[in-house]
């Protein structure tokens, strides 16, 4: 177990000791190190002015992969053993520019200039991704600029996207491809300065023997919660727990029945190509899930043991009948998700629990599935209303209803009476009007500065309604 | 024929940019001991300070001083104009958020942690905090200005048809990427204060009156900006103010940079209004009589609210001649944050009340809302002179509207998308379409501001630094300057060195605001190379026994027969020949004339014109929308540099596409503001770009003796996208009974629209 921060940072090898583990990429980057290049933008994930990326090394493929991350709200002990990329690194002076800078330069990219490093990071990853130049939008998705209009940026990347590798960085690969070979295995690390520590073991039952140590201890992955605990509330956080390092957490993977495992510790981004297999339809709501940033980051374990009533995940795991895994040193007991959120931001958790997986069942194939976002913003916005629709119809009824809605009420809940109304009931325009009177019935939305209940209702009403409408007409055209 | 302005150059520090090698204020190295700023912010309203305890902030881990309002040695403000805005509260709150006391640590992070560690005990008091409110209870900050031309109520009555309509318009955050920032840095000659503002000369003059020193003690530097948008002409001035008190107390350096939360709830935003409109027309779409009132939310105090609401009486006919009117301006008092500068300035909010009632108009009336655009708009004959009486003379809308609608296919557009919506059945999407005009008055309305320094050295080896006083937030002036003082001087833009802005290079400057700035510097900048080219003229001429002028271009001065020296060379022999080689230029616009006692005069030198296009599309289930193409023509006159005019006509764009969209400020019941981060106030991002969008210059020459005879660029082209809220009220109107305009406000968020077509609906005639 490694006691000491290793990692790869301006062509050099990095060991630290001493500095807080609850110090920001960012602030150290800017701070303890003058790499300024890197900015300060919102401080909670949201402008990406602070994007730099991480990059990992997979010894099969022989190949660095990179992702764009906020750094300032990724904690420092979360890059161990990784190469953190910032700005600086992308060009040898203003005389050899990387390809995107060149046609940022060239587009007229940047004006004020302080959003520019953080798209500068996205544009690179793109490009290190080889990505299709009609992904542009989404690159930056989680990077704001608030001069340009975002035309000479989406430019700049259609231009660089094909360019060539950039010798000069490709060099800066290789050298940091040194460095991943020469570190020895990963043994977990244990991260302590000042009565503060940063424990990320490596392995499952560590991580339960940990967490049951220390009741006190916040468990952690990608911090973009966290992160806004400690840069907005300035809380602090003497002892935390990391699930990054276990492989279990972040293994994706499908059983043999057909049932989809999600680590509780893997990321959005990690967790889609499977996911995707399942809702094909999801494809929207996941690249309007916050920023490839924080999709990065972010994990589905996450996203429901914070059990905010406007997550955009829940409702959906919620509609596919999910459940979840919980352990502890003392076992194991899988709980359907619908009887995991209890109340306003509160689990069926146990202090010494750990979420460890999701399990999504397999999917009819003739189940309807459909998830609906509504926000004030088409991307990286926090939804109004996640509305999420799957049902089955069959010998002209509704069979297997899961409706389920995000911002209606205090924790993401399937809609109870709605589906109740509609399970093995006729597809009929009767049924349809019911099951909409009914919505009245499961929730009482409530005001607040995204939207007000009014809106909160009519936009779930207007949706559902659409819905059954078309199958509604599915149905008739099928008795035709 | 120019060799280096009207030509495309790049932005002098986008190399710099794309490397992270642009240093904004918080990227600057700063001595070790440096101290670290943070305000206490008010957790209340409204309310009298009954006792303020500091002690657990004093006894905080790496606080070394803390302050209040008593430890201020000269004047406890922060306001420009009328100093009714104190630093730090005294006795009283004014508003949620306001700074109570400022504590300077050893980090940041403790000066943020002890700041929070106060006790207040404070007795709350009766707030208002909507215009409506304030309205209702008579609260102004002064009296209304009231423009009127003929019997109003008569033209009104006598006219064919009349309407009213009341139409809320919404506030506006700046949200420039690059927060609040200031650092102080004390020596023997006096403070130099480093900050990110587009007003250091105000920021000099409220940094000596608050420290009681003079102004030439205190020297106040801004190299760039990381955005700013009005949001830093006057809001810049409190961390300055601050740090620089800091800095006199300790005799250390004091850095104060605010989170981005403090940011939205301590500085002012774009002022909301509402507009109550009643015109009177007839059958074909003629205006016969306006009567309107405009009502902003200002704030607390009074910052720059007057200039800002008179210039929203400027604009509140847009384009349009209005025969009979009654314009009247209210400025209400609430105990909200002080509303301030935001590109545009009052102009798009007074736009949006005459746009609005010329499509009110068009729905009456039958016709397609730009015929009666065209019918309305001033002419040069009998219709141009404005309600403030200042006579039209540039007027190119009769030729740039119909351009616009010819290349973007408006009418056959505008058909089909009636046609589609009539037709939609039960798809929930519909579309919408309209072409609106911006004509916008150039010059600051307080007229003493107009005027402009500039510093041009060339140093014996024929280089040349620039210096003046306007700030780069990001727009491109520094660049266009120095293609000005290039141009003048015959050599390449390479060969001007650009400097930042100093107040002691160039001094008393007016803020780089009003969209003035390459206007005024441009100017100073020519003036002062003209000088300089005099100069080297007269003395080469002597020294070579010339007739007649020498010719600077590219890099050689020349003679007519064709003899020519390198540029260096002749600075060098006029350098030992005792030839000063340092010249200021100084600028002030002429015309102008402005009365704010009779509301009549010429405020502005010249207008700046553009039009645009814009078609949306609507879902109705739930209120989303997007803009699908735009199509924008826009008059710079004789572009000092396209590419650069192109920008901020694009980004002006995009901005004002949010401001009219997605972006809502949420206030609660006693005026905190709710949206303070970029998690809940939405600002446009990539996706929210019209899909299609063209954008092109209007070809035409400033008639007036401007800087080349270009024309600004910054502001105007922000309410091209009134367009977007107009078409975005056109597609809501197909679920309106024939004849009526949807009373659709702004910001147009999915549930402003969802509401307004559930109005619409239920609407009979």
């Amino acid at each position: 177990m490694s006691t000491v921060l290793e990692f790869f940072l301006g062509g050099e090898p990095q060991r630290v000791e001493g500095v807080e583990p609850t110090t920001t990429l960012l602030d150290y980057l800017r701070d303890d190190r003058a790499l300024t290049g890197t900015k300060e933008g919102c401080n909670e994930g949201d402008c990406g002015a602070c994007t730099v990326l991480l990059g990992q090394y997979d010894p099969l493929g022989e190949a660095v992969t990179y992702r764009a991350v906020n750094a300032c709200i990724t904690l420092l002990p979360a890059v161990h053993r990784f190469w953190v990329v910032t700005v600086e690194d992308l060009s040898n002076g203003l005389d050899s520019l990387h390809p995107v800078q060149e046609a940022m330069v060239r587009r007229h990219g940047s004006q004020c200039g302080f959003c520019t490093p953080g798209f500068v990071m996205s544009l690179a990853a793109m490009h290190l991704d080889n990505a299709p130049a009609d992904q542009a939008e989404s690159y930056i998705a989680g990077n704001l600029c608030r001069c340009t209009g975002y035309g000479p940026i989406l430019e700049a990347a259609k231009d660089s996207v094909a360019a060539p590798k950039d010798p000069a960085f490709a060099a800066k690969e290789h050298q940091a491809v040194a460095w991943f070979r020469s570190l020895s295995i990963d043994t977990g690390l244990f991260y302590d300065v000042a009565q503060a520590t940063y424990d990320a073991p490596v392995g499952l039952k560590a991580l339960l023997q940990a967490r049951k140590d220390n009741p006190e201890a916040v468990l952690v992955a990608g911090t973009t919660e966290l992160g806004l605990w400690l840069n907005k509330d300035l809380q602090d956080f003497p002892k935390l727990i990391s699930t990054t390092r276990v492989p279990e957490m972040t293994a994706v993977a499908f059983q043999p029945d057909g049932t989809l495992v999600i680590g509780g510790g893997a990321t959005y981004e990690q967790a889609w190509p499977l996911l995707r297999q399942v809702i094909p339809e999801g494809q929207d709501w996941f690249e309007r899930f916050a920023s490839k940033q924080i999709r990065q980051q972010a994990t589905i374990g996450g996203n429901i043991v914070n059990a905010s009533p406007i997550g955009d995940g829940p409702p959906v795991f919620l509609a596919l009948n999910a459940s979840v895994e919980l352990a502890s040193v003392s076992g194991t007991r899988v709980l359907p998700l619908s009887e995991f959120f209890v109340g306003y931001k509160t689990t069926a958790l146990a202090a010494d629990e750990i979420l460890t997986a999701i399990h999504v069942p397999p999917r009819e194939n003739d189940q309807l599935f459909a998830a609906l976002k509504v926000s004030k913003r088409k991307d990286q916005d926090i939804s109004a209303v996640m509305a999420v629709f799957s049902w089955r119809l069959s010998e002209g009824c509704f069979r297997d209803v899961r409706i389920a809605f995000g911002g209606m009420s205090a924790t993401p809940m399937l809609a109870a009476f709605t589906n109740a109304v509609l399970e093995g009931a006729p597809v009929t325009e009767e049924t349809a009007q019911q099951a909409l009177a009914s919505l009245d019935d499961d929730f009482s939305p409530i005001d607040d500065l995204r939207a007000t209940a009014w809106y909160r209702m009519t936009v779930s009403q207007n949706l559902l309604q659409q819905a059954l409408a078309e199958a509604v007409e599915t149905a008739a055209e099928a008795a035709a | 024929m120019t060799h280096v302005v009207h030509r495309p150059h790049p932005h002098d520090s986008g190399p710099l940019h794309v490397t992270g090698t642009a240093p904004y204020v918080d990227d600057l190295p700063t001595p070790a001991n440096a101290l670290h700023a943070c305000f206490g912010l008010a957790p209340v309203g409204h309310a009298t300070i009954d006792t303020l305890d500091l002690s657990a902030v004093w006894a905080a881990p790496g606080v070394v001083d803390v302050v209040t309002a008593a430890d201020i040695p000269g004047e406890n403000n922060a306001g420009p104009v009328i100093h009714d805005e104190p630093l730090l509260a005294d006795g009283t709150i004014l508003f949620p958020g306001q700074a109570l006391f400022c504590v300077f640590a050893e980090t940041r992070l403790a000066a943020r942690k002890a700041a929070r560690l106060f006790t207040l005990e404070s007795t709350e008091l009766p707030a208002l905090t909507t215009v409506d409110e304030a309205v209702e209870a008579h609260s102004f900050l002064h009296g209304p200005l009231v423009f009127e031309r003929g019997d109003v109520s008569k033209a009104i009555e006598d006219a064919d048809y009349s309407s009213s309509s009341r139409l809320y318009i919404g506030g506006q955050e700046h949200f420039y990427l690059e927060g609040q920032g200031s650092l102080a840095l004390p020596s023997a000659d006096g403070l130099h204060i480093i900050s990110s503002t587009q007003h250091p000369s105000e920021i000099q003059d409220l940094v000596a009156e608050a420290l009681n020193i003079s102004a030439a003690e205190v020297t106040v530097e801004v190299r760039r900006m990381g955005g700013a948008f009005g949001g830093k002409e006057t809001q810049a001035a409190p961390l300055s103010i601050i740090a620089a008190l800091g800095a006199n107390r300790t005799g250390r350096a004091v850095r104060f940079r605010l989170d981005r939360d403090d940011d939205f709830v301590l500085t002012g935003k774009r002022h909301d209004f509402r507009a109550d409109i009643r015109v009177g027309f007839d059958a074909s779409g003629l205006i016969k009589g306006v009567d309107g009132i405009l009502a902003s939310r200002c704030g607390y105090g009074h910052d720059l609210s007057r200039a800002i609401n008179d210039r929203a009486m400027f604009h509140a006919d847009n384009a349009y001649f209005y025969p009979a009117l009654e314009l009247t301006s209210l400025r209400a008092k609430t105990h909200t944050v002080s509303n301030t500068a935001f590109r545009g300035f009052g102009g798009p909010q007074g736009m949006m009340l005459a746009e609005r009632l010329v499509d009110k108009v068009a729905a009456a009336v039958h016709r397609d809302p730009l015929d009666v655009r065209l019918a309305n708009l001033y002419n040069e004959t009998d219709r141009s002179v404005t309600p403030y009486g200042m006579t039209i003379e540039d007027n190119v809308l009769p030729q740039l509207m119909p351009q616009l609608a010819e290349t973007s296919d408006y009418r056959a557009r505008r058909a089909a998308i009636i046609d589609a919506n009539a037709s939609a059945g039960r798809s929930p999407v519909r579309r919408g379409i309209a072409l609106t005009p911006v004509r916008f008055g150039i010059s600051f309305t307080t007229s003493f501001l107009n005027q402009a320094g500039a510093l041009i050295n060339i140093y014996k080896d024929g280089s040349i630094l620039l210096n003046h006083g306007g700030t780069e937030m990001g727009q491109g002036l520094f660049v266009k300057v120095a293609q000005v003082a290039a141009e003048v001087l015959g050599v390449g833009l390479d060969d001007v060195k650009i400097s930042s802005t100093r107040t002691d290079k160039v001094p008393n400057t007016s803020a780089t605001a009003a969209s003035s700035g390459s206007d005024l510097n441009g100017w100073a900048a020519k003036l002062a190379a003209l000088e300089l080219r005099n100069r080297l003229t007269a003395f080469w001429c002597a020294e070579q026994g010339i007739d007649g002028g020498l010719t600077f271009a590219q890099g050689r001065v020349s003679t007519e027969d064709g003899q020519s020296w390198p540029f260096a060379e002749v600075v060098r022999a006029a350098y030992m020949g005792r030839v000063s080689l340092s010249a200021t230029g100084y600028y002030r616009t002429p015309k102008i004339d402005w009365d704010a006692k009779t509301g009549q005069g010429r405020p502005f030198l010249y207008f700046a014109y553009g039009a645009a296009v814009s078609e949306v599309e609507i879902d109705t289930l739930t209120g989303a929308n997007r803009v699908i193409r735009a199509d924008i023509l826009h008059d710079v006159g004789r572009s000092l540099n396209p590419d650069i005019d192109h920008g901020q006509i694009e980004g002006g764009f995009v901005q004002g596409m949010g401001w009219l969209t997605m972006e809502e400020l949420v206030y609660s019941a006693r005026g905190d503001v709710l949206t303070h981060a970029p998690s809940t106030y939405k600002i446009p991002c990539a996706s929210d770009r019209p899909d299609v969008l063209n954008i092109d210059l209007f070809d035409n020459a400033n008639a007036e003796d401007t800087i080349f005879k270009s024309k600004a660029v910054g502001e105007p082209p922000l309410m091209l996208a009134i367009s977007v809220h107009s078409a975005l009220a056109h597609a809501v109107s197909s679920f309106s009974p024939r004849g009526r305009w949807p009373d659709l406000d702004a910001p147009a968020t999915a549930e402003e629209i969802l509401r307004t077509i559930a109005t619409e609906r239920t609407q009979a005639l």
